[in-house]
This record gives structure tokens, sequence and C-alpha cells, in this order.
């Protein structure tokens, strides 16, 4: 499978072992190896609860645009910018694959 | 404020090389003498107290009679034990230097004088922390305002300890200092009346407060005071209190003393880093935090002098001067 295949494919899981608890409707994932704790907002918190190796990243925009009625792009950028970020503290089981970098072409080049 | 000599008592924490406490040594009737380290040894009968901490209830033997009394002054505060769990005996060398065996295993040799007394609260501490139960533990002091507990989490050299004994001298209640626990089913702190633990700078911070220190001079001494709570004001330890107040404090001196407050997301954030036993029982104990944060008022509170940093956390808690924290306290 090429990397941009296996990037579309990835299924965002948490790691066990994540302390999580109820703030105010917010939601307290505490990392204890990394002592880094993350408060998570109501739309936030509704992507996390995604995260459970069931669904690829355009199936939880999916479902998030679907719940929310948001527009479709804003959540696509939100979820992608979102899974990055918790990947790369190392909050999910697996980080995600990196897309392969946009080949130059001589018009871009002189874009 | 009334003023008061005040005992004092100094000794430097010292690392211990302190072995697992899995076996209770026994604390038998019989007189016996134990050899701490050669030519270093102490009989369990000299002088003792037993004493419970928390989860952690011990003994302290020691042959040196003054060693002896200090010791009992520095935990008058704990409640008596009848059995206690772990034993620790001090024993004075010929050479002069202290040891300390903890479960009938060397804990720490070759301590001076002022480091022995500093060593045996090091290590009282570390029992307690290792001995949570089902307690929440965090690296703070606690105090109380009538029924307003107030926990003040923060990493040493912070003002933890200053903050405490400045508004237990202003006539608030003191819990505890290092260790605060928090019982998370009923969300009180629970009282752990160790000797607040205090450097050179922060005794001199609470004689400006008024109080009049007369040193000890039986020897005690080192480069930290390890000052029992009735030294600043008798009476002042209270059992256990709700927890209304929480503040992270920073020793900045020289600078405004200021409270600004947090909201219960910044609140967490700076409450978590500061638990023990966090790990132990990750979810639950993350909630509890979490808890305390959403029914707490969180404040940051820059320490620049102690005097102003006082008056501002008693006005947070509707006390106009120390004097009427005083009468407060003395009418319960």
């Amino acid at each position: 499978m090429s990397e941009a295949g296996a990037a579309a494919t990835f299924r965002p899981k948490a790691c066990a072992g994540l302390a999580q608890a109820e703030l105010d409707g917010d939601l307290a994932v505490y990392d204890l190896h990394a002592q880094e704790l993350l408060v998570l907002n109501r739309s936030a918190r509704a992507i996390w609860s995604c995260c459970d190796g069931t669904g690829t990243v355009p199936e939880i925009v999916a479902d998030i645009v679907e719940v929310f009625g948001a527009e479709p792009e804003t959540v696509r950028c939100q979820v992608t910018e979102l899974v990055a970020d918790w990947s790369r503290r190392g909050l999910l089981e697996c980080p995600v694959p990196e897309a392969p970098a946009p080949e130059r072409t001589p018009a871009a080049d002189a874009g | 404020m009334g003023s008061k000599g005040i005992l004092l008592f100094m000794g430097k924490p010292h690392p211990p090389n302190l072995a697992p406490r899995t076996q209770a040594r026994p604390t038998g009737t019989t007189a016996e003498r134990v050899e701490v380290r050669e030519g270093c040894s102490a009989s369990v009968h000299d002088i003792r107290l037993c004493r419970a901490a928390l989860g952690f209830s011990f003994s302290v033997a020691s042959g040196d009679e003054h060693f002896g009394q200090a010791a009992q002054l520095m935990f008058a505060d704990l409640a008596p034990a009848m059995q206690p769990a772990h034993a620790f005996i001090v024993a004075l060398g010929v050479d002069g230097s202290y040891s300390v065996q903890a479960d009938g295993a060397p804990a720490v040799d070759y301590l001076a004088r002022g480091e022995v007394l500093g060593t045996l609260v090091w290590l009282v501490n570390q029992g307690v922390t290792e001995n949570p139960g089902d307690l929440l533990l965090f690296h703070a002091a606690a105090v109380a305002a009538g029924e307003v507990g107030v926990l003040v989490p923060a990493p040493s050299g912070s003002g933890k300890s200053t903050l405490a004994g400045g508004l237990v001298a202003s006539g608030l209640c003191y819990l505890s200092d290092e260790v605060g626990a928090l019982d998370t089913a009923a969300m009180r702190a629970l009282a752990y009346p160790k000797p607040l633990s205090l450097a050179t700078g922060s005794l001199v911070a609470l004689c400006d407060l008024g109080l009049q220190v007369q040193p000890d001079v039986s020897g005690w001494m080192s480069s930290e005071y390890q000052l029992p709570s009735a030294a600043i004001r008798l009476g002042s330890v209270v059992g256990s209190c709700p927890v209304g107040l929480v503040l992270f404090p920073e020793l900045a001196l020289g600078r405004q003393s200021v409270l600004d407050r947090l909201r219960p997301s910044e609140a967490l954030g700076r409450l978590v880093v500061n638990t023990f036993n966090l790990a132990d029982q990750p979810d639950k104990h993350l909630q509890a935090c979490a808890e305390l944060c959403r029914t707490a008022e969180s404040y940051r509170l820059v320490i620049g002098d102690l005097a102003t940093a006082c008056s501002l956390v008693l006005s947070l808690l509707g006390v106009s001067a120390p004097g009427d924290a005083l009468l407060a306290a003395e009418a319960r």
C-alpha cells in the first residue's frame, strides 16, 4: 500500500492507560508518562471519542459533520490537525502515517 | 496574635538509603539492645514514641535522651499509635555521629547532630507517601479557616510552607505541610500535622509577622528548621476540612504580591503535577482532582512578601484581619 493509502486507511486509536475525567463538559486527558494534561473542549472531545480504532479519518470527519452539521472542509482540517497533534504527543497507539510530500512540478516551482 | 517564644529544631534532610519496608520490626516487650552499626547501638526502650501519620504508623526509639525529647515535640500533634507497623531506631555512635535504622535495616548512617531530626521527619514523610491507602496525596501544605480548607500545592521552594506558617500565625488552623491528603470520597483534606519544614529565609519572614523566635540551642540545627505547629500557635491543629480554596504559590520576593483567579482547566493542569500517587488509581484520582478544581476556587498567588500574601488570602476567606481569624479559631 502507498504511504498516501496508509494515511487514508489509518484508524486512530487512543492509547490505553490515559487517565480521563469530566470537567464542566470538557474532557481532561492526562498522560501519566509524559505528565501532560490536555483539556479537550466539546468538539475536540467528540473527535477524541471517535478515536477508538474503528474509523478512518475520513469516516470520523463524516460522523462529525453528520452530528454537528458543520462544513465538511472545516471539519476535515480540524480532525486532521487534532489527530496529528495527538499522534505527536504520543496519545495514539500508532502514529499517523506520514503522507508523501507533493511532487514538485515546473509549474509549481514557477508558481 | 500573641507573641510567643518558638522552640526550634533544625535538621537537613539527608538522602536515605531506605530499604523497602515490607516487614514491620517486632516491637518486643523485653529490653532489647540493638546495634545499628558497629559501635552504635540503642535500646528500643530508652526513649520511645508511637505515632500514626495518615496511613503510616511508626515508633521511634533512641538512646539519646535529648533527641528523644526533641522527637516527642516534633511529632506531638500526630495521633498516638497502639501497634505501629514501622520502627525507627536512632542511635548515637562512639564517634558522635548518628545512625537511623528503619524496620531493622540500615537507613542512614553517619549523620551529624544537626541532620538527624530532619532526616527522621523526611523518613516519616517518605513512609506516608509510600503508604497512601485510598487517599490522594499532594505535594502541598494545607490549612483551614472554619469549614473552608485551603490546599496549597506547589513544588519545593515555592513558598507553600512559609505561607502555611504565616496563615497559621494569622489564626488559621493547621492541617499539614509537604503532604496534603485528600479523602476523595468525602472531598475533605485530612490532617497530617508534621512539623513545618522551613528554610532560614522562611523563618525570618515568619519573624517579620511578629513571632518572637527563641532558637533552641540543643544543637539540632543545620540548614532547615523543623517547626512544630504548636510553636507557631498552640492548639492550631484541626482534624479534617472540605477543600474550598486551592492556592498555587509562586515565591517572588520583592515583587508585588498578587492573586490571580484560575479557570478550572488551568488549576487542574497545575494540580495534577503536584500529586504523589495519581498513578495508583488514575481515573479515580484525576476525577477527584477535576472535582476539586470544579468545586473549589483556585488562584495563583505570587508571594512578593509574606504579610501581604497572607492578607490577600485572609481577604479572600472573608477574614478582614489576622486578629479576626484568631478570634474565630479560639471561638471554635
